[in-house]
């Protein structure tokens, strides 16, 4: 895939995803139609791996990219039903943080706002991917879920980071990571604590096999993989 | 770098560091252009540059035209508040430097260059657009002691004013969108060297990652009415005029032969927002990447904070500095910013580019 960012210039995510696209040197799409659409619920990283996972398939298909400026988290449920109403955009996958919730809670949480907004069918379920197809009025497409954290034991909090940090531990040494782990209790202040670290780990992921990526992302790999 | 200038156009005074990524933002007339102006020239303002047919515009004869829009005529705009005796512009670099001077004598601007504490005089610019009277030779000069005039010597030095670079900046490309036509005059001259070098090809690709093209090659055939034209050719062997592919393809492609041809170290450009939808915006920083890693130096302006932004943001590892400029009666302040700064000043309420009043 081929990302093309739909955010505006001046927000956080247009800036990352072009400095990584650079860093990395991932191509970005140009004006080509697009009928499939990212969106990322939470922060920076989780666009950065979706950058380097959607390079990684499906070839050259053409997929935008956004981060709602209102309504993260289960809220970018509403920002999907406005870009389905205004594209003729037929598959929207949402990337979101676990966090502290547990997953039957946010489940529930994301369904009962899909069902404020659309009608929908369940296609798939996995612990932390699900895959719906909804219809609102004329329009018909799938929504795919991915809820983005590990069971790890460092921190009750799950977030893309916690896949990241996993990956670290093959860049640097697991003792290392652990022990950040277990200093900041909190997968966001250890990935930050790794600053320098970034593009290493960042281009680790780029050159890593499809089974890797699989080990380390495996709802994220299960959503691309169906998108 | 340092730049340092003195009476030039509406500076009368003022300095300002330079680094790899410089994004130029201030109110109208806060000295962004004349900054770019000064740096295009100071390799030599009298040197043949990239811009109309033939080898018959000098950089400083570039800029009159670029003026002569508004209405003013020939080379006074140099001086500041047009009855100034001498205009000045330095570049140190490391240890090197390079000073140009404009001198005013009768109706003529004298042109002076003065690198390794050598005096050039390289000839003078006369009271029309593009009349120029320039030595073949460059004379030896000398100040003298008592006035501080400048004055050519009788000594020749073996060097050719029309084809000299200064060693402390090397040579810079000054793009502005209103010298587009002139630019596109110098391309349509060198068309077999840009072809012949494999620059058309690689920036057809360039742009068509940029718009949903499929481009493979730029094209220089012939129009309706016998004109030519540069066309893009996409893989099935269609042409598309560049005019039609917008604005903002023109310029970003007009932008990227010049460089890929001249390579110039300092690359300028005014109003870098203009044309440019953010889309292209991101490729344009894409490229601008490139040309970091190159040791160009980068040097642009913008109204646009969104873009300065964007920009230095993007490029955060060439560690842009976001430079905010005002004048008052003259005198060039400034102030380095980072972007961290810009958004703290956005979040106090301030727009930076509004607020020199009380940021400088």
């Amino acid at each position: 895939m081929i990302l093309r960012n739909l955010s505006p210039i001046s927000s956080s995510l247009s800036r990352n995803l072009v400095k990584w696209a650079v860093r990395l040197k991932i191509p970005l799409a140009g004006l080509q139609p697009l009928e499939k659409v990212i969106i990322i619920a939470n922060g920076v990283p989780d666009a950065i791996v979706c950058l380097i996972l959607a390079h990684k398939f499906n070839g050259k298909q053409f997929v935008g990219i956004l981060k709602p400026l209102e309504g993260l988290r289960v809220g970018a449920i509403s920002s999907a039903l406005k870009i389905v109403r205004s594209k003729k955009v037929k598959d929207i996958l949402i990337i979101l943080d676990q966090e502290r919730d547990p997953l039957e809670e946010l489940w529930r949480r994301i369904e009962r706002k899909l069902s404020e907004v659309v009608k929908y069918e369940i296609s798939r379920v996995e612990n932390r991917f699900r895959m719906y197809i909804c219809s609102h009025a004329y329009y018909k497409f799938r929504m795919l879920i991915v809820i983005s954290g590990l069971s790890t034991p460092y921190s009750d909090k799950h977030t893309i980071e916690d896949h990241l940090l996993e990956l670290s531990k093959e860049v640097l040494t697991k003792e290392d990571v652990e022990r950040i782990l277990r200093s900041y209790r909190d997968p966001k202040a250890a990935w930050q604590k790794l600053g320098e670290k970034h593009q290493a780990i960042y281009s680790y992921l780029l050159n890593a096999s499809k089974d890797k990526l699989k080990q380390f992302f495996p709802q994220h790999i299960k959503a691309f993989s169906l998108f | 770098m340092r730049l340092q200038i003195s009476n030039f156009r509406g500076i009368r005074k003022g300095s300002l560091e330079l680094e790899r990524l410089n994004i130029l933002i201030g109110s109208n007339n806060s000295g962004k252009t004349t900054i770019l102006e000064a740096l295009f020239l100071a390799p030599n303002p009298i040197r043949y540059v990239a811009y109309g047919s033939g080898y018959d515009y000098s950089a400083v004869s570039v800029l009159s035209y670029l003026h002569s829009t508004l209405g003013s005529e020939a080379y006074v705009f140099l001086l500041h508040n047009y009855t100034e005796r001498l205009a000045g512009i330095a570049c140190t670099d490391l240890s090197k430097e390079v000073k140009v001077w404009f001198q005013r004598g009768g109706n003529r601007i004298e042109v002076y260059v003065e690198e390794n504490n050598e005096l050039l005089y390289f000839g003078y610019l006369g009271s029309s657009n593009k009349s120029e009277s320039i030595l073949g030779s460059a004379l030896l000069g000398q100040r003298d002691s008592e006035s501080g005039r400048l004055m050519p010597g009788s000594r020749t030095r073996p060097i050719n004013p029309r084809y000299f670079i200064s060693e402390a900046t090397g040579e810079s490309f000054y793009f502005h969108p209103l010298l587009m036509k002139l630019i596109w005059g110098y391309l349509k001259d060198h068309w077999v060297e840009f072809r012949s070098k494999g620059l058309t090809s690689r920036v057809a690709k360039r742009i068509s990652e940029g718009v949903a093209g499929d481009y493979d090659d730029l094209l220089l055939e012939p129009f309706i009415g016998g004109t030519q034209t540069i066309y893009v050719r996409t893989k099935d062997a269609r042409g598309i005029r560049l005019g039609d592919l917008g604005s903002g393809v023109q310029v970003l492609t007009t932008l990227m032969l010049i460089y890929e041809f001249l390579k110039p170290r300092m690359l300028l450009i005014d109003d870098i927002e203009s044309h440019m939808n953010p889309m292209l915006l991101t490729h344009v920083v894409s490229w601008f990447a490139e040309i970091l890693k190159n040791d160009t130096m980068l040097v642009v302006s913008t109204h646009s904070l969104e873009a300065a932004k964007f920009i230095a943001g993007a490029l955060e590892e060439f560690e842009p500095q976001i430079v905010l400029l005002s004048l008052r009666e003259g005198k060039l302040r400034s102030r380095n910013l980072s972007l961290d700064e810009v958004e703290e000043l956005e979040k106090a309420g301030i727009d930076v580019r509004v607020g020199e009043g009380i940021l400088i």
